[in-house]
C-alpha cells in the first residue's frame, strides 16, 4: 500500500573474498569481538587483531582468565567486525563482519610468523613489557564474511563445510 | 538470615527497636522473618480477641482493632524485608555523594532519638486527645472501660501505631533530604565518580517502600474516622508522606546515571557497535546512536539482520569507544548491556508503544539530526538514489531501538588510571 519500490537488499554472493574486504582486514587496527554468554547473551570487546592470509583466519590475543576466553570455551561461535568509519557520509562507511568458529591456541604453539607479524603491527604501542605468559591466542576461522560499502553488501561463504558445521580441526 | 547478620555485625550496627525486639525476644528470635511477622500477628490478635470476649466489647471495636493490628503487621513485614537491603548499599565513589548516603544511613539506623521523636510526638498527641475526650475510647471499649489491664493493652496498641507512623514520617523526611542532597552532589561529579545506578535504583525502590509504609496507614483510617481530630491528623500525615515522597522522586530523577567520563563518551562519540545473539551465534555491526541521559537509541533498517534478531532476542550489548589518535593503548571504551525495545514498528504492540513513547521518539529523532547533521542531510538529498531499505523513512524502512542499560563496563586499555581532574 505504502510501498512503491520493493525492499531490496543489495547483498550479492561472491566466490572470493573481496579485495577491499581483505584490505580492511589487513590495515584495520581494531576488531570488535562478539562472544556469547550462557542464555544467548552477547558480550562485546574491542581488541587488537591480525589477519593471517595464509590460514585465512584472524588472530586475537587475550588473557587466559578473561570473559571472552571463558565464553569461547563454552561456545566457539564468534563474530569479529572490523570497519572503516566516515564522519561525513554513510555511503563511505565500509566494514567487514566475520562470523565463524574460534579456537584457543596456547602461546607456545602459535605459528611464530603470525606472532612476529602481530607484535610488528602493534609494536609501537605494546611496549617492551608485554607479558605473554598469561596470554592465549584466539584463532577465528571464518564461516561467512560479510562486507559492506555504502549500501552495497557482499557475502562470502567458506567452502569448507566443516567450519560452518562447527567441526574445528584441533592442531 | 537476620540473626546471622546481627551476630556478625552487632558491634558496628544498631538496629531499629522493632528489629532488636525481633532479634532478642524468645518466640521471635528462633523464627525466620516471615514467621516473625505471622507470629506477631497471631500473638497480638489472640490477646485482642481474648480481651474482646472477656470485656464484652462491641463487635465494631474488634474489627477496628484487628485493622490496627494488621497495620502494625504489614509495616513490620516491610521493615524486615527492606532494611537489610539498605544495609547492603554499596558506596558511591564520589566523596560528596558518599557523605550524603552515609549521613542518611546514620540518621536512619544509628540515631535512636530520631527514630523515637516522631513516634513520641504522635503518641503524646493521641494520649492527650483521649484524655480530653474519653468518649471516643469509651465507645470502643464498652463495659471494660476503666480496667487497668485493658488500658495497658490500648496503650501498647496506641504506642505501636504511633511508633510506626512516627518512623514513617522520619524515613520520608530523611529520604527527601537525601534525594535532594544526592542530586545536588551528583551534578558536581568529576571523572569517573558516580553512584552505581543500581544503587540509585535501590534507593528509588526504598522510597517506593516508604510510600507503601505510609500508605499502609490507610488501614487505620476507619479507626480515625470515628473522630474528626484524629482523622485530620491522619490526613495531615498522608499529605506529608505523599508530598515528600514526590519531592524525593523528582530529585532522584535528576541524578545522572553514569559518571561524567562515560557520559562524555556517550554524548560525543559517533559510532557504536551493537552485539546481538541469535541461536548461539553472535552478530556485531556498527551503528549510529544517540544517548538521551538514560537510554541509548539506535536507528536500524527493517530489513537488517539486527531487526530480525532483536525481535527474537532483545539481549543487547553496545560498545562505544573513544580512539586516541596517537596511542591506541590509551583508548577508552564503554560497554553497555541491556534489553532492547523496538519503537516505531507497524504492529499492534508497536502502535501501542508509539502512543506511549510518541513524544519521546520525536525528541530522539531531533537528537539524531543534531548529532549527525551530515548523515541526515545525505539521507534527505539522496533519497531517490537509495534502496528503500536504506532510506530514512520512519515506520516504513526504519525503526528505532531503545536500549535500557543494565550493566555497564568502562575501561581504559592497558591499566586503569586515577582520574583526578
Amino acid at each position: 500500500m505504502f510501498l512503491e519500490k520493493q525492499h531490496k537488499t543489495y547483498t550479492s554472493k561472491v566466490k572470493k573474498i573481496p579485495l577491499e574486504a581483505l584490505e580492511i582486514l589487513r590495515n584495520g587496527s581494531f576488531a570488535y569481538l562478539g562472544t556469547v554468554e550462557p542464555d544467548c547473551d552477547p558480550h562485546l570487546t574491542a581488541m587488537f587483531f591480525l589477519w593471517d592470509d595464509d590460514s585465512k583466519s584472524i588472530y586475537l590475543i587475550s588473557t587466559k582468565t578473561s570473559r571472552k576466553v571463558a565464553n569461547i570455551r563454552r561456545n566457539t561461535k564468534v563474530c569479529v567486525t572490523v570497519d572503516r568509519r566516515d564522519q561525513k557520509s554513510p555511503a563511505r562507511n565500509s566494514g567487514v563482519m566475520i562470523q565463524g568458529r574460534a579456537q584457543l591456541v596456547e602461546m607456545q604453539i602459535v605459528d611464530s610468523l603470525v606472532m612476529v607479524n602481530f607484535l610488528d603491527k602493534y609494536m609501537h604501542f605494546l611496549g617492551p613489557g608485554y607479558p605473554l605468559g598469561s596470554r592465549i591466542a584466539i584463532q577465528v576461522r571464518p564461516g561467512t564474511i560479510s562486507f559492506w560499502k555504502g549500501a552495497k553488501f557482499f557475502k562470502w561463504r567458506n567452502s569448507k563445510k566443516s567450519i560452518r558445521a562447527g567441526v574445528v580441526h584441533r592442531v | 538470615m537476620m540473626t546471622v547478620n546481627s551476630k556478625q555485625q552487632v558491634h558496628n550496627q544498631r538496629k531499629w527497636i522493632y528489629e532488636e525486639i525481633v532479634d532478642y525476644i524468645p518466640p521471635f528470635r528462633w523464627l525466620p522473618p516471615t514467621w516473625d511477622v505471622i507470629a506477631q500477628l497471631f500473638l497480638v490478635e489472640a490477646v485482642g480477641i481474648f480481651a474482646f470476649i472477656y470485656f464484652q466489647m462491641p463487635i465494631e471495636s474488634a474489627i477496628l482493632g484487628s485493622l490496627t493490628i494488621m497495620y502494625t503487621v504489614i509495616w513490620s513485614a516491610g521493615c524486615l524485608y527492606v532494611i537489610p537491603s539498605m544495609r547492603r548499599l554499596r558506596d558511591p565513589t564520589n566523596k560528596q555523594e558518599l557523605r550524603v548516603l552515609q549521613e542518611y544511613k546514620e540518621d536512619l539506623l544509628m540515631k535512636r532519638r530520631y527514630e523515637l521523636v516522631g513516634g513520641i510526638l504522635c503518641f503524646l498527641g493521641v494520649i492527650v486527645y483521649t484524655f480530653r475526650d474519653p468518649e471516643f475510647l469509651q465507645h470502643f471499649l464498652g463495659p471494660g472501660f476503666g480496667n487497668p489491664l485493658l488500658f495497658i493493652l490500648v496503650l501498647v496498641l496506641a504506642w505501636d501505631v504511633s511508633y510506626r507512623l512516627g518512623l514513617s514520617i522520619m524515613t520520608t523526611l530523611f529520604a527527601a533530604r537525601r534525594s535532594i542532597a544526592l542530586s545536588f552532589a551528583a551534578r558536581r561529579r568529576r571523572g569517573l565518580q558516580y553512584t552505581a545506578y543500581s544503587e540509585v535504583n535501590t534507593l528509588k525502590f526504598l522510597d517506593s517502600v516508604n510510600l507503601y509504609w505510609g500508605a499502609s496507614a490507610v488501614l487505620i483510617l476507619p479507626v480515625a474516622a470515628q473522630s474528626p481530630v484524629l482523622l485530620l491528623g491522619l490526613m495531615a500525615y498522608f499529605a506529608f508522606i505523599i508530598g515528600f515522597s514526590f519531592l524525593s522522586f523528582l530529585a532522584m530523577e535528576t541524578v545522572p546515571w553514569f559518571p561524567p567520563d562515560v557520559e562524555s563518551i556517550l554524548f560525543n562519540e559517533k559510532f557504536a557497535y551493537v552485539g546481538l545473539c541469535s541461536a548461539g551465534q553472535p552478530h556485531v555491526t556498527p551503528v549510529i546512536f544517540v544517548y538521551d541521559g538514560k537510554y541509548i537509541y539506535i536507528g536500524i533498517s527493517v530489513v537488517s539482520a539486527k531487526y530480525r534478531i532483536i525481535r527474537k532476542n532483545p539481549k543487547t550489548s553496545i560498545l562505544v569507544d573513544m580512539r586516541d589518535p596517537i596511542n591506541p593503548m590509551r583508548n577508552r571504551a564503554v560497554v553497555i548491556r541491556g534489553k532492547a525495545m523496538i519503537l516505531g514498528e507497524v504492529t499492534p504492540m508497536g502502535i501501542l508503544r508509539m502512543f506511549i513513547y510518541g513524544l519521546w521518539m520525536l525528541r530522539v529523532r531531533s537528537l539524531f539530526s543534531r548529532k549527525y547533521p551530515r548523515y541526515m542531510k545525505y539521507y534527505d538529498t539522496k533519497v531517490n538514489d537509495l534502496p528503500l531499505a536504506w532510506q530514512n523513512k520512519p515506520f516504513i524502512s526504519r525503526v528505532m531501538v531503545r536500549i535500557e542499560p543494565e550493566r555497564i563496563t568502562y575501561w581504559r586499555e592497558a591499566r586503569p588510571k586515577v582520574l583526578r581532574v
